[in-house]
């Protein structure tokens, strides 16, 4: 209990992926550390609440703890585990009958609103709203989009990785992306020129 | 831009923007786009909402994070030390809706234990009626009536139990329903059967589910794209470094080994835009601590920026990002997990992009290591 846990913060990454194979479990810890933000993110942009995107995380460590014999250790873990992650993700919203979503003014799983986060980051007025706008617009969008947007945007994923987790070929990530990518940039143009209005 | 034909199609635009552009198309756009004010103003919109949804602050409740790690570790585990080797293979998903399930069960129990023997009662009376229809039209049917009801003159066979006469239609129909009935008990029987046979359907199911996700993550792990051959790799890279992922994954499998071969963007020259960006400042073609002084970083910072956002950065997009990086750390404090992130990407761009074993991947993987949460 009070044994004091080796930093790893600087082993590379196919280093902690040989360590966790040769048996030291609790390196895994260190890439769960090295990946938790960006895959919940993901999730959560994709299934748009708090318990599913914990639910697809934590099953996604465990599916890429099993799969860890068969993982190249020349690649990069994240991208590769941000792979699995969408795949859970996506697999849980098409599985869900339900479409929990929790909207920007609505509290989260903790009682705070992604808008009380968006006014509390350290921002200039101007860049709050734009973030709120952004960030309604997206979560306006279709899961189809919604989902190739965050693989691109949260994941930083190249579109051969995005075709492997959608199942889909490159071409077909790059119209969707097209398409989704518009889509948000009228969402946010609509939101934009309302508030203009509003004001004006 | 719909009037225009000559516009690259929005497809075109954000793949060159992504750096996934095929190299026969990728000087094409460039030229379109550096002479098009529309599309680069396009490509601009798009990067800029990007960024923003990249600024946007965590949604996990406090601590969630933090506490990831353990969950996990706990988890991992259970699913290791509570399996045998076939369940060990199964998804723990499945482990955690069975439990749910489970719990649920429980938890109906508790809620519906005051209502229980009412319920019991009912339903075992119920099926004690169902059972006694079956059996009495199964009686007057069958072949036990002749054996129980006394035998009547020929004319009067058809008769019904009651004695009264039956007309023959009144008969057919009876039997009709008779045999309706019958169908109806082999019809429960079946659903019988077939719900006895849903655990397995649902076993099976599951088992399916299992095979399923099991190829999705084997498939997940064979995602990268068979790699072209080496010398492609440089004729394409020279062409267009970014346009080819086959080639960057190609790249990132080489291990770095202790004489590198030189890296891929190494090999090509920077271009004259990205050249003149960086003498304007002062900076040498590749980060390298010794020789750049953070005021001038800090100051080219803005410019980089807008060479990368505008999508225009082509093959010194490695390069950029790994600037980018050193940028974003001078403002840098340990525990600004939003400036983490984002510094943490741009070295994993410029590591992807420039080949880990480029002198770009190489020092963006060094600079990844030493940098502080």
């Amino acid at each position: 209990m009070g044994e004091k846990k080796p930093d790893r913060s600087a082993v590379p990454d196919a280093e902690i992926v040989q360590l966790v194979l040769a048996g030291e479990i609790d390196a895994f810890d260190e890439l769960v550390r090295r990946t938790r933000r960006p895959a919940y993110r993901l999730a959560r942009r994709i299934t748009r609440n708090h318990e599913d995107a914990d639910d697809v995380v934590q099953e996604s460590y465990v599916k890429a703890y099993r799969a860890l014999p068969r993982f190249d250790s020349n690649r990069a873990f994240q991208p590769w585990f941000l792979t699995i992650v969408a795949r859970s993700a996506l697999s849980q919203i098409r599985s869900r009958a339900r479409r929990a979503t929790v909207p920007l003014d609505e509290p989260g799983a903790d009682g705070t609103t992604l808008a009380d986060r968006i006014a509390e980051a350290p921002l200039d007025p101007g860049t709050r709203q734009r973030l709120r706008d952004v960030e309604d617009a997206l979560s306006s969008l279709p899961d189809e989009q919604r989902a190739i947007l965050a693989l691109r945007v949260d994941g930083d994923l190249p579109y051969a990785e995005i075709a492997a987790a959608l199942e889909i070929p490159v071409g077909t990530v790059m119209s969707r992306l097209a398409r989704a990518r518009e889509a948000l940039l009228e969402e946010v143009e609509k939101r934009r020129a309302a508030r203009f209005r509003r004001s004006s | 831009m719909k009037n225009e034909p000559l516009h690259p199609s929005s497809e075109e635009l954000f793949a060159y923007r992504d750096g996934e552009m095929v190299p026969e198309k990728r000087a094409t756009i460039e030229a379109h786009v550096m002479g098009c004010s529309l599309c680069r103003t396009f490509i601009d919109q798009i990067s800029s909402l990007e960024a923003e949804l990249r600024q946007s602050p965590d949604r996990a409740p406090a601590g969630y994070l933090e506490g990831l790690d353990d969950v996990v570790r706990a988890r991992i585990a259970r699913a290791a030390s509570g399996a045998d080797a076939g369940k060990a293979e199964r998804s723990d998903a499945r482990e955690r809706r069975s439990e749910d399930r489970s719990a649920a069960r429980e938890r109906g129990r508790v809620k519906e234990a005051p209502g229980l023997p009412w319920a019991a009662v009912i339903s075992t009376v119920s099926a004690a009626a169902a059972v006694m229809v079956v059996v009495v039209i199964l009686i007057k049917q069958g072949p036990y009536q002749r054996l129980i009801t006394p035998q009547p003159p020929a004319k009067a066979s058809r008769a019904p139990a009651s004695g009264a006469p039956m007309k023959p239609e009144a008969a057919e129909k009876s039997e009709g329903k008779a045999k309706k009935d019958r169908e109806g008990v082999a019809g429960n029987e079946k659903g019988v059967a077939q719900l006895q046979k849903a655990p397995e359907a649902a076993a099976t199911d599951e088992a399916e589910r299992d095979r399923l996700q099991k190829r999705a993550d084997e498939a997940a792990l064979k995602s990268v794209p068979a790699p072209a051959p080496v010398g492609e790799i440089v004729k394409e890279e020279t062409a267009n470094r970014a346009a080819a992922p086959e080639a960057q994954f190609k790249a990132m499998e080489q291990k770095p080994s202790a004489a590198p071969a030189p890296g891929l963007e190494d090999e090509i020259a920077p271009t004259p835009r990205y050249a003149a960006l960086l003498a304007r400042y002062g900076l040498p073609p590749v980060w390298d601590g010794a020789q750049v002084s953070p005021e001038a970083l800090a100051n080219a910072e803005p410019d980089l920026r807008s060479l990368y956002m505008s999508g225009i950065a082509g093959s010194d997009s490695g390069r950029v990002r790994l600037y980018l990086a050193e940028a974003a750390r001078l403002r840098y404090t340990a525990g600004d997990s939003v400036l983490y992130e984002e510094i943490r990407r741009h070295y994993h761009r410029a590591i992807a992009l420039g080949g880990p074993s480029s002198r770009i991947g190489r020092v963006a993987e060094e600079r990844l290591r030493t940098l502080e949460r």
